[in-house]
């Protein structure tokens, strides 16, 4: 006999034979994801006079490990989008590689000239992170789906509750605390889109991943950048539908550079220190 | 004695109940860490006069001390008549219930020879769809309002598991700063504490229906004090107000601090 009361008194398995385990499933709760183990860091994004920019740099901690250095948070999925995650590393592998892939197999089997547009990307994903809160089962991320839809710039934010919400800039994480506030100075509404260009846009996308290096411990200097830019519809003849015609363009293993560091030279002791 | 009767019986592969083992030693299942619920902030309002009904909401949509977006709506036209929902609460169930309620307005025009719901019908259903998540409920406060067959302006509140006054009401308000604007409402639409002057608190002033511009002045008045405030109240104010003319959506400015 051993200590544990439960075990006690059972049918012997070589006399009685193997107990059916299926009268046991539920009597202890299933294993969902309790945490993220391995995971990214910001996405930020902001729309100008055109167009979306979103970055996002390479790196997948371990915790407070610098793991995986070469990782791409961004995706373009379609024509029109550009999605980018942060969380799980893992979750992200799912969305990315198991759901959106197949979303866009199935999308193209159709082959009738119609393709998935920001917009939609941004409700299939959201749908899908609010099942799975509702399951208690949740996909431990946070996205921004950056694209062009409908003749305009498109960028929207999900996250592992369902949680939906829209504005011309956006920042996951750290990115919310310290980036938003930047990109904020440059556009605070729909109407400074307008007067925003791509040149500036890049610029202050560029200035928020060097701040968030800065202050953010599971950062990386090197990230990645996509520019979505959208040239309004154009009529397709007889039919009468427009066409929209969308570029992306990517910049990858971007280095951060004109970092400010010289200053620290001066510094010393935490008071009266001099030397 | 064999040496196999002193051994824990859980180390054969083939006993029925080495999984058991797998728990921790309190014996009490493990606790999901995973919280589904969170506050995104915000208020909704709602008053009704003889032949109109007016619903407001901010757009401010917050996740503790950041502002998420100042331009999220949360006032909804359900379908294409007269039927208004506000939502306020955690921001994914609400949205979820205006789409469950868009919905459910839509399929009964098609399965009803295009008839459309009424606003006591919208009213019941709601509550079935609150109500059918008794037990792990949708975490939103929900304002619906329309007008009747008699075009009389109809308002409904409901709590999150989907009680609500089947008589509806004068006025509501939930959310963040219900609690700074329902005392007002109750002082300026149900004329509370009000006495007839000279009458030496004998006579309460009677209870009138306020025209719509007066409506929507306590509606901006509300809002603005809400705003000084209430750090969850802000950025926009969505006004959307019922008629026998029509559903018309007014957007101003509230403080953006």
């Amino acid at each position: 006999m051993n200590h544990l009361p439960e075990v006690w008194g059972r049918p012997r398995n070589d006399v009685y034979g193997a107990y059916d385990h299926s009268y046991l499933q539920g009597s202890h709760p299933m294993q969902h994801t309790q945490q993220p183990i391995v995971t990214g860091t910001s996405v930020i994004a902001l729309k100008f006079n055109g167009g979306v920019v979103i970055a996002a740099d390479n790196l997948a901690s371990y915790g407070s490990l610098a793991r995986f250095t070469d990782v791409e948070r961004l995706k373009q999925v379609g024509t029109h989008t550009v999605v980018g995650a942060g969380g799980d590393i893992s979750d992200m592998q799912h969305l990315y590689e198991k759901l959106l892939d197949s979303l866009i197999i199935k999308e193209e089997y159709q082959n009738d000239g119609h393709s998935l547009r920001a917009s939609h990307i941004y409700r299939y994903l959201s749908r899908v992170l609010y099942h799975r809160r509702c399951k208690f089962d949740p996909l431990w991320n946070t996205i921004l789906v950056a694209g062009w839809d409908d003749g305009k710039p498109f960028l929207a934010s999900a996250d592992l509750l369902g949680t939906t919400f829209s504005s011309p800039a956006l920042a996951t994480g750290f990115g919310a605390h310290l980036a938003v506030p930047l990109l904020r100075r440059v556009c605070p509404d729909e109407n400074a889109v307008k007067s925003l260009t791509k040149e500036k846009a890049i610029e202050t996308i560029e200035e928020c991943m060097k701040v968030l290096f800065y202050r953010d411990a599971r950062s990386l200097n090197k990230y990645s950048m996509a520019v979505i830019t959208g040239e309004g519809v154009e009529q397709v003849p007889l039919s009468g539908e427009g066409k929209e015609k969308v570029h992306v363009e990517w910049k990858k293993d971007i280095t951060l550079e004109n970092q400010s560091w010289k200053f620290a030279e001066g510094i010393r002791g935490y008071g009266a220190q001099t030397v | 004695m064999s040496l196999s009767s002193v051994e824990p019986l859980s180390f054969d592969p083939a006993y029925s109940f080495e999984a058991s083992q797998s728990r921790d030693h309190s014996g009490a299942p493990r606790q999901h860490s995973f919280n589904p619920y969170t506050d995104n902030g915000g208020t909704i309002l709602g008053i009704t006069g003889d032949d109109f009904v007016v619903l407001a909401g901010d757009t401010r949509h917050t996740a503790g001390y950041n502002i998420n977006s100042r331009t999220e709506r949360k006032v909804y036209r359900l379908g294409d008549n007269n039927l208004i929902l506000a939502t306020v609460g955690f921001g994914a169930d609400s949205k979820d219930v205006a789409e469950t309620m868009t919905r459910a307005v839509n399929d009964f025009k098609f399965n009803h020879n295009l008839k459309n719901m009424t606003v006591n019908a919208a009213a019941q259903y709601l509550f079935t769809v609150l109500y059918g998540n008794r037990f792990f409920p949708k975490y939103t406060h929900c304002i619906l309002a329309g007008l009747d067959k008699d075009g009389k302006g109809r308002l409904y509140s409901y709590d999150s598991v989907g009680s609500y006054s089947k008589e509806g009401e004068r006025r509501a308000a939930a959310g963040a700063a219900s609690s700074l604007i329902v005392p007002f409402l109750d002082n300026q639409v149900e004329f509370k504490n009000q006495y007839l002057p000279a009458s030496n608190g004998t006579q309460e002033r009677p209870v009138e229906d306020l025209p719509k511009e007066t409506v929507i002045k306590l509606v901006k008045d509300a809002f603005t004090s809400a705003t000084e405030r209430h750090i969850e109240v802000g950025d926009g104010l969505q006004i959307i107000t019922v008629t026998k003319d029509g559903v018309f959506e007014e957007m101003t400015e509230l403080k953006k601090d």
